[in-house]
């Protein structure tokens, strides 16, 4: 992927991305930031500061649980997909398999503005 | 920079905070956990300290807006608590009416039930029916009343510190209820805009150092004409106006206080209501005036005619012979019969408690008995002073020695 993704396009799809990392293994806040930079070769970046309050968030509304534990000498929260954000990632990925799909209809004509540069006379 | 720019940061963001201390606490470990290892990844890359410390704390953002994120998160939480236990009060609710109407005596469902009794007649045993009210008294204590019951004395057991100088209302609200975790507050947007008030601007200059959170909010609110009352458990601000107009019904369970009725009041009640004895006056010229007084209406042709001492029908549920259609008859249950415990404490509750907001003075507010349960239907501010009144008259009565040495009430 080139370069970071804007921040309109990561928007609607971010509480989609931390389920779908934590759908493997529970992990911690930065472990969770980590991964995602390292899948999306550094296209995602997701900011500590957005990140804690979108973790709590999910939890919040029961998507995934949080436990302390003590593995490394210090207190660290690790985080878990439950059984509902299970289904809610199922449902949200199926969404944007959809939406993707219906986009990869309609980007053939933007192509071929740009390379010609002549407007469609749908346009 | 220094590592000691983080734990200033985490400082700042547990001061704004609006959350319980072990929230907060929990929020400042795992943001310094994700800080050290942060920390630490970048260290590794050959970047020095204070710039790896500079990167770390840049990605966290500004400290308010991050406390605002986590503030508000807790706040739908407790707003989804608060829905689920209404929800639950009300199916409650509704299961205690389906109780009381299966098993209250003389109702069509409770003659499905077969009861057997010594005498083998259909009537309940005086225990059973005990314990009907006990369940009644129960169930109205899980109404949503009881979590306005249960905010109220919260503010009345708890105290506070504050400081406040030109602080507009709203932000003066937040604080309240998130530094003493207290009911949930809604604003009552149009009453205040019809009084041309703005709560965002509507300044607050006020300062205590140890003050209950109940007189805080009276002394806070009152200097704008604005008062609040209790729905389902979340305080609602709104104008004298409206509250005086908004009336709520509340079940005080008087028993206990009846049970130590020894009747010596009833005896200096009627010495005191002698001594009383006048024309009757009409309703304007008795307010303001003697306690006694308000005990006497003027003839109408809706009424019969009644003494200047007398009790309307209204007040205990039970009619006076001056009441009834024919004042002549003999029978006992039309005897004009001396007044009841019930009777004297509603004497006491409509001259002790605002006597021109009855509804013998002309007032909004009603009070009437069921079996030692007082129904009272009044403005909250009222039913407060209701609840104080019987919380007192209670427990002075259960400390009571013997005979109670409280002179006679006389005119004010």
């Amino acid at each position: 992927m080139a370069g970071k993704l804007s921040s309109e396009l990561l928007r609607g799809s971010l509480d989609l991305m931390i389920l779908s990392v934590l759908a493997d293994e529970p992990m911690y806040g930065y472990s969770i930031q980590k991964r995602l930079a390292d899948t999306s070769a550094g296209a995602v970046q997701l900011q500590a500061g957005t990140l804690y309050p979108l973790l709590h968030k999910l939890e919040s509304d029961k998507l995934i649980r949080s436990k302390w534990e003590k593995s490394t000498g210090r207190s660290r929260k690790w985080y878990e997909l439950t059984a509902a954000g299970n289904r809610r990632l199922n449902q949200q990925a199926s969404e944007w398999h959809n939406y993707v799909a219906c986009l990869k209809q309609l980007l053939p004509s933007i192509n071929t503005i740009s390379k010609s540069g002549l407007v469609p006379e749908s346009a | 920079m220094s590592d000691h720019e983080f734990e200033n940061y985490l400082t700042l963001i547990g001061r704004l905070l609006r959350l319980s201390r072990t929230q907060r606490q929990a929020i400042g470990e795992e943001l310094r956990d994700h800080f050290e290892s942060r920390l630490a990844e970048l260290t590794g890359r050959d970047i020095s300290h204070a710039e790896a410390v500079r990167i770390a704390l840049e990605e966290f953002g500004d400290a308010a807006g991050l406390a605002a994120h986590f503030s508000s998160i807790a706040q739908t939480r407790k707003r989804r608590i608060i829905m689920r236990c209404t929800v639950a009060s009300v199916t409650a609710l509704a299961a205690a009416f389906v109780v009381a109407l299966c098993l209250w005596p003389d109702t069509p469902a409770h003659k499905l039930i077969p009861h057997a009794t010594a005498d083998g007649t259909d009537k309940q045993p005086a225990e059973a029916v005990q314990k009907d009210l006990d369940k009644l008294v129960k169930a109205a204590q899980n109404l949503p009343d009881s979590l306005t019951a249960e905010k109220e004395a919260e503010l009345n057991d708890q105290f506070g510190q504050f400081e406040f100088q030109g602080t507009p209302l709203t932000d003066v609200l937040d604080y309240f209820q998130n530094a003493h975790h207290t009911a949930e507050y809604y604003i009552d947007g149009p009453s205040l805009k019809d009084a041309g008030i703005d709560p965002t601007t509507t300044l607050v200059t006020i300062s205590f150092k140890h003050v209950r959170l109940k007189t805080f909010l009276d002394l806070m609110l009152s200097p704008f004409n604005l008062g609040y009352h209790f729905r389902d458990g979340i305080m609602i601000i709104t104008t004298h106006e409206k509250l005086d107009a908004t009336l709520e019904t509340r079940v005080y369970d008087c028993r206990d206080i009846l049970a130590a009725y020894t009747g010596e009041f009833q005896q200096r009640t009627s010495h005191y209501l002698d001594s009383l004895k006048a024309p009757t006056q009409t309703p304007a010229a008795s307010a303001g005036a003697t306690p006694g007084s308000m005990l006497s209406q003027e003839p109408s042709a809706a009424s019969p005619a009644m003494g200047p001492y007398s009790i309307p029908s209204g007040f205990a549920g039970r009619p006076r012979a001056a009441d009834m259609p024919s004042a002549t008859q003999t029978d006992d249950k039309v005897t004009d019969k001396p007044h009841t415990a019930t009777d004297d404490l509603v004497v006491v509750i409509t001259t002790a408690v605002a006597p021109q907001t009855w509804i013998i003075q002309g007032g909004p507010g009603t009070i009437c008995d069921y079996d030692g349960l007082l129904v009272v239907s009044q403005t909250a501010a009222r039913q407060s002073e209701v609840a104080d009144l019987l919380e007192k008259l209670s427990a002075r009565l259960s400390s009571r020695p013997g005979k109670s040495n409280d002179p006679a009430p006389g005119p004010k």
